[in-house]
């Protein structure tokens, strides 16, 4: 828990946020809680990235787009095409989860590929979009599952969950993509975005 | 016209004094408060702060708890401390007479 928590102030140090990064790592120093110190970074994060998502809604469109064609693409869902689609093998394989997970790593690492200038809130703004749609997957499955009850009622209950954490890997890979492990330039102008 | 975080803020620099940085400042506002403060919150407050010359800030010199990063400290302008007691004023103005609030609190 240290070494992530440890991860999210030096997220915070590059994308301009020093001074707070500092902060964290004073308190963490002192007697705060790694979990309390990522909680922190990442709320810190997340409120940084809704700010410059929201002063350039092109740019996050286009992100959010790409995320979502990307998915589309690596689960075979191309036009004239369907039975390339590898959803319900996804479902039913016992390889299904690891490829899910690599799918969603993809995804942010295209977005972070594709905008290199700020990488970073668009890869945020690309996670919550596509937990979006899942949320609305999963409500769906779980009404039709409260309705017809088949026999792998309880299986789903715990799958499902699982399916929405999912897009939370696009932000690692979307960090992978962004050059941040290996001190690639982030976005040095989200301090002035907060 | 500031809000009651921001408010908060400009006492807990005047309370800190000369050491007056993020973690003493956020610290200072859980101890009056009892709640636990957000320390982005304060950084976007102190931002805000700064850009209206309410408060300036210099820089000081990283320390290795810090992770080798820089402590950056906060000084209450004349124009803040003008603010604040402005502040205080309509405060007491909207206190005074009010019989529910008449006796100690305690």
């Amino acid at each position: 828990m240290r070494r992530i928590a440890d991860e999210g102030i030096r997220l915070l140090d590059r994308i301009g946020q020093g001074e707070l990064a500092g902060d964290l790592a004073e308190e963490l120093h002192l007697d705060r809680s790694p979990a309390w110190v990522l909680a922190q970074a990442m709320a810190a994060v997340v409120g940084a990235a809704a700010t410059a998502v929201r002063s350039q809604p092109y740019l996050t469109f286009r992100a959010v787009a790409t995320a979502w064609i990307t998915l589309q693409i690596v689960n075979g869902q191309w036009p004239f095409a369907p039975h390339l689609g590898i959803t319900g093998w996804l479902l039913t394989s016992a390889g299904g989860p690891f490829v899910m997970v690599t799918q969603y790593v993809a995804c942010g690492w295209v977005v972070a590929r594709l905008h290199r200038e700020n990488p970073v809130p668009l890869v945020f703004a690309s996670a919550g979009f596509l937990t979006l749609t899942n949320a609305v997957y999963v409500m769906m499955r779980t009404l039709g599952m409260m309705r017809f009850r088949p026999s792998w009622f309880a299986v789903d209950f715990v799958a499902m969950p699982i399916v929405l954490l999912l897009p939370l890997v696009t932000i690692v890979g979307g960090l992978w993509g962004a050059d941040f492990w290996r001190g690639g330039p982030l976005d040095r102008d989200m301090k002035v975005a907060r | 016209m500031l809000t009651d975080f921001e408010l908060m803020i400009l006492l807990a620099i005047l309370r800190v004094g000369d050491e007056a940085y993020g973690v003493p400042i956020s610290r200072q506002i859980e101890a009056a408060t009892a709640r636990p403060v957000t320390r982005a919150s304060v950084y976007t407050a102190l931002d805000r702060l700064q850009r209206l010359g309410l408060v300036t800030s210099t820089l000081g010199q990283p320390t290795p708890e810090r992770g080798g990063r820089a402590k950056r400290f906060f000084t209450v302008t004349a124009q803040g401390l003008r603010a604040v007691k402005e502040a205080q004023r309509a405060f007491a103005t909207m206190w005074r007479g009010l019989p529910q609030l008449k006796g100690n609190l305690s």
